[in-house]
Parts: C-alpha cells; structure tokens; sequence
C-alpha cells in the first residue's frame, strides 16, 4: 500500500513538472525582456513595438491623432455583427466577454477555441455560408468584437491536462526551428526583438496579441492573428499552415497566454 | 576568293555573336551583389557591411574580418553553417539548407574577407 | 566550291552551338528509373514534413517542377531539381528532431 502512494505520488509530480505551468513560463517570459529593455513598463507592452521604439512611437501616435485607417473597417464590423446575426449565437452575444474568454480549451471536443473559429462556426450557423479567415470580414468582425473589450486584460486560463497539453504544443511550435532558413518565432520575437532587420525594428512577443486583428500598412488593410502567422512562416521560408488549423489554435493559446494582464486596446495599426 | 573570304567572316562573326550567351550564360553577379541581393545573401537584413545602405542589427557588424577569421576558410564555414558553432544562432544555414550555391558563398566570404 | 564551302561552314557552326547548348543543359541524360526514385524520395520525405508541419516553402513547388521537366524530356535538370528537394526534406527532418526539445533558453 506504502509503496502505492509513493508511486502514484511520484508519478502526480512527474506530470506536474511534464506539465506547463503558466505561471512561471510567463514569469520568466517577462523577466527576459525585463533584461533586453529594462525601462519598458509591463503595461506598456499593449503598444507592442511602439513601447520599446520611441521614434515609431511618435509616427504610431500622429497616426492614432488622425483618422486611423482601420476605423472605417472597424465600424463596418460592428454593422456585420448584427447584420449577420452573430449576437444571437451564445458564445458571441455578449462581445466584451466574448473577447475575454477567448481562446479558451473546449474539454468536448479537446481542442482550442479562438474567436474567429467561433464568429466562423456562428456565421456559418446564421447564414448558411462560409467564412474566411484571414482577412475581409472575419478580421472586421473580430477587430470590432475585440473594440469592445478595449481596457479588459487577456486572461487566458490553462487548467485542465488536455488544456496543458494543447499549450505545450503552441510552445514547442513558437520556439522551434524551422523552414529553409532555420528560424523560430522566438528568433526574432523574443531574443532580438527591438533589433532591426533592415529599417524593420523586431516586435516583442510579449502583447503581440493584445492588438489584433490589425490594420497592417503593408497590407494596407485588416487581417488577423493567423494571417499574420502564415506570413511569418512563409519568411522563414517554412511552408505556411492553414488559418485555425489546430498546430495555429495551439500556438495562439500559448501566446495569447504569454500577454495575460495586459489590456486589449483597440489601436490596432502597424507597419 | 575575296567575297569568299568576306563570306566566311561573316558566318564566322554570326557563329560568335551566337555562341556568346551560350559560353558566358546570364552576366555574372559580383560578390557585392549577392551579399547585398535582397534574395540572395540579403545580409545587410542583419549585418551593417561598409557600402551598403540600411543596415539591420541582429547580427555584429561585418568589418575587420580578417582580424576577427584569420583562418579565411573559418568564415566561409560560418556563413555556409552558422550553427555548427552555435546550434541557437538565427542566421540561416545558408549553405547546409542550400539557401546559396557553393560558388556564391564562395564569392560571399571574398567579398566580406575584403571588409 | 563557294557554296559547298559557306554550307560547311554553317553546318560546323551549327554543330557546335547544338553541342555547346547541350552541354551546359544536360538535355536527356540520365535514365527516367533514377528519376522515378529520385522523385519518389523527395515526394515520401515531403509528405512526412507535411504531417508533422514542419515542411519546407518550396520543396512542393519543386517536385512539382522536377515533374515537368520530367515530362518534357529534361531528364538530367529534372532528376537534379528532384534531389535537391528530397535534400530539402531531409533537412527538414532533422529539424523535426531538434523541434521535439526546443523550449525558451531562459
């Protein structure tokens, strides 16, 4: 019997430390760029690159001064919020919470939900049609939702073993080498992040998420979270996944982790 | 016989005018070009190298390179696999993953030695 | 003599460019058994990248190419090209391996 509580509490801290934990990932996350920018505040990492480049701060200011170019775009997805009839879906009717609780670990189906794959699966329910999910009407559509959140913080709960798993996985794909040029995300977003590649300045990680979708100048339009993350990839000289596909909704739910307790602000323009 | 001969030189000159493209093949690319080539070693995306414009920062700046490699075939093995000496560097393995021929990372490392 | 001598001459020329040309393009070397395994490893290796994510941007693209020189006679480019896109996989492999490990060196 001795020897059965010893096993099984053996094998319960094995897990525990095979498992991710949050916390301490995210503690020692922040300490990292706490190291490269020691003057930057944590809230201030809502402003992605802005808060660790002030000479692009001032040009993102004058831009936010003006009439943002993502405005129009924003407004028109709140007209197809309700035109669609995505408030009568529960998982989007209250917007605000809708942002908040998003992505979050589904323990029916063991998967990842993030927002789009829900504004997706309820307009599909609405209308009888599909979707993209990269940029158009579902980035429109996600920007206004998050608009309504604006000033809430990311709090992305990872709690039951399957939710540590997914998490695991988003973690394993974010520092991981790949493509023809051999980099990780975590090259350039988390160890030289603030560099420049060419007159580029590299964005931290850490409140990557706080701002998206975003009006991208060099798109010169809307797109989300997963086009960004395609496009990085295809940098890298990696072949770019599909949009919400699993190995994407895992590595969201790491990053957007990675930015709990930073506000969700809606000035979503970048370079 | 003197058309003969001005016949000839002319099927003589046609056959070289026509040979040309074939032995030289596209104009040769210089070393500058392909370490500058936004497609090709694109190394100023991270290095500052004296002459080129707009530089990145990720990677140390590439000059006294003969100081730094005395060995000019140590460099060489840098820029063809940069992480046989580090496994955590971001530089592409440019010759490994075969990003570059053999001959233009050969024509790379004379061009940045020279810095 | 004047024309037997010009149309010698053209033929020679001729002759040479025709060579010189296949030369530098290796034109219908190589047998199409090597191509078949050639491409039949890139395409195995490939498939392997897909599944695991870790697939590379252009080897897709390049087996697709190898295919159509394959199909246009260009045995030799196209068994070349079919190399180096498995050479591609197997790179990508090894990467799949570090990837296992790869976490924050912090």
């Amino acid at each position: 019997m001795k020897k059965l509580i010893t096993t099984a509490a053996s094998l319960g801290l094995l897990v525990g430390m095979a498992l991710a934990d949050v916390a301490s990932d995210q503690k020692a996350f922040i300490k990292h760029f706490k190291t490269i920018f020691p003057s930057v505040e944590f809230a201030d990492y809502t402003n992605g690159v802005y808060a660790v480049d002030q000479g692009s701060r001032e040009q993102f200011e004058e831009i936010l001064d003006g009439i943002p170019p993502y405005e129009e775009a924003v407004e028109k997805g709140g007209k197809e919020y309700l035109k669609f009839g995505l408030n009568k879906c529960n998982s989007l009717k209250n917007p605000a919470a809708a942002r908040v609780k998003h992505p979050y670990f589904d323990e029916a189906t063991q998967q990842v939900v993030t927002l789009e794959s829900a504004i997706k699966k309820c307009y599909q329910q609405q209308t009888g049609k599909k979707l993209g999910f990269k940029k158009g009407k579902i980035a429109r559509i996600s920007a206004w939702i998050s608009d309504q959140a604006a000033g809430q913080k990311i709090n992305v709960k990872v709690e039951s073993v399957g939710a540590k798993a997914a998490y695991e996985k988003g973690k394993i794909f974010f520092y991981a080498k790949r493509g023809q040029f051999n980099m990780s995300c975590a090259d350039c977003h988390v160890y030289n992040a603030g560099k420049k590649v060419r007159a580029d300045i590299l964005s931290p990680a850490l409140g990557h998420t706080t701002h998206l979708p975003m009006y991208r100048a060099k798109w010169a339009g809307m797109g989300t979270l997963h086009r960004r993350y395609a496009g990085c990839l295809k940098n890298m000289r990696a072949k770019p996944l599909k949009a919400q596909t699993e190995a994407f909704r895992n590595m969201e739910f790491f990053h957007q982790a990675m930015s709990n307790g930073l506000e969700i602000t809606a000035d979503r323009y970048r370079k | 016989m003197k058309k003969t001969i001005s016949s000839i030189s002319v099927v003589v000159t046609l056959a070289i005018l026509f040979m040309i493209p074939t032995q030289a093949g596209a104009k040769e690319m210089t070393g500058e070009e392909i370490t500058f080539g936004r497609k090709l070693g694109n190394c100023l995306s991270c290095h500052m190298i004296p002459g080129g414009s707009l530089p990145g920062t990720v990677g140390p700046p590439l000059l006294a390179m003969k100081a730094r490699f005395p060995n000019k075939a140590d460099l060489r093995k840098q820029i063809w696999d940069a992480t046989i000496k580090n496994p955590d560097s971001i530089m592409p393995p440019f010759g490994k993953q075969q990003v570059l021929s053999e001959k233009q990372i050969d024509q790379i490392t004379d061009f940045i030695y020279s810095k | 003599m004047k024309k037997v001598l010009l149309t010698t001459l053209t033929l020679f020329v001729l002759t040479v460019q025709a060579d010189s040309l296949d030369g530098s393009h290796n034109w219908n070397n190589g047998s199409s058994d090597s191509f078949k395994s050639a491409i039949k490893a890139a395409q195995t290796g490939y498939k392997a990248n897909l599944a695991v994510n870790m697939a590379w941007r252009d080897t897709g693209k390049m087996i697709k190419k190898a295919r159509k020189l394959h199909k246009a006679g260009k045995n030799a480019a196209a068994i070349t090209l079919a190399n180096k896109a498995h050479k591609q996989t197997i790179n990508a492999t090894a990467q799949t391996a570090l990837a296992k490990t790869a976490g924050p060196r912090f």
